[in-house]
């Protein structure tokens, strides 16, 4: 998994910071089945999702698996200038977990 | 007997130690408090007492707890919903549906560092509710819309 299929992108507006995310999952719910055998797909989705700014934990999500395959999530920073560091971190339910970070435009 | 047991623990610390190293790299960053009984509940009673501590019908509906979504949708796969709350220390804000499976889809810890607004995308099992539980300091309020969803969707 490379993380360059991952988006996020961090636009300075007025007053705050907005933050946009697009992670690459296929958040499978573990009740569809396999078309061609019938077989239960496994349930497979992020679980939780932590955005840093300034090393401090801005936003932290819990997800199930009723989050849309390639989940989006958009949400604003109230404070933050051009040039600072925004990290998003997540982990699926099998334990792997992943980065991504971008500086704020 | 015994060597039997030394053996066989012997291969479960070896499987252990495996499988957390095969954890990913940042996993220290990520808490472990995943609310895993919260996801599993099946109707949205249930799921509304797991979160509040309260029946479903006691829960105060706001008008300042905004939620924005069509009214019609035609991909109940990617559902766009924009919940905002303009309540004062808002805590947690959770996104229910109440005819998939498992209601609650998901659930964002706030902090003072952003704004109470929060846009996704999220799976309808079929024409419903979907529903913004927002936690404060001083309890629980609810916003919920009523969606068509024209082609079925949660797969």
């Amino acid at each position: 998994m490379s993380t360059q299929k991952h988006k996020l992108l961090a636009r300075k507006k007025t007053g705050y910071v907005q933050v946009r995310m697009l992670l690459r999952h296929p958040m499978e719910t573990g009740n569809r089945r396999d078309k061609v055998t019938g077989v239960k797909i496994p349930r497979f989705f992020i679980r939780e999702v932590t955005c840093e700014h300034r090393g401090v934990v801005v936003l932290s999500c819990h997800w199930g698996w009723g989050v849309s395959r390639n989940p989006y999530l958009s949400f604003r920073l109230l404070s933050g200038e051009a040039g600072e560091v925004i990290t998003i971190t997540w982990a699926d339910n099998l334990g792997k977990s992943n980065r991504i970070t971008t500086t704020i435009k | 007997m015994k060597r039997r047991e030394l053996l066989k623990s012997g291969i479960m610390l070896s499987l252990n130690t495996f499988a957390l190293s095969g954890f990913g790299f940042y996993s220290s960053k990520i808490s472990a408090s995943w609310p895993n009984y919260i996801f599993h509940t099946d109707t949205i009673d249930r799921a509304i007492k797991e979160i509040t501590g309260q029946p479903l019908h006691k829960l105060q509906t706001s008008d300042r707890v905004k939620l924005k979504v069509d009214k019609i949708v035609e991909d109940g796969s990617t559902v766009p919903v924009t919940i905002t709350s303009e309540l004062e220390a808002t805590k947690t804000i959770t996104v229910l549906s109440d005819k998939n499976p498992n209601p609650v889809i998901a659930r964002y810890q706030m902090t003072s560092n952003i704004a109470p607004t929060i846009s996704t995308r999220i799976k309808m099992g079929g024409s419903g509710s979907v529903i913004a539980v927002v936690e404060t300091d001083n309890g629980y309020f609810s916003a919920s819309k009523k969606i068509k969803v024209t082609a079925g969707g949660c797969a």
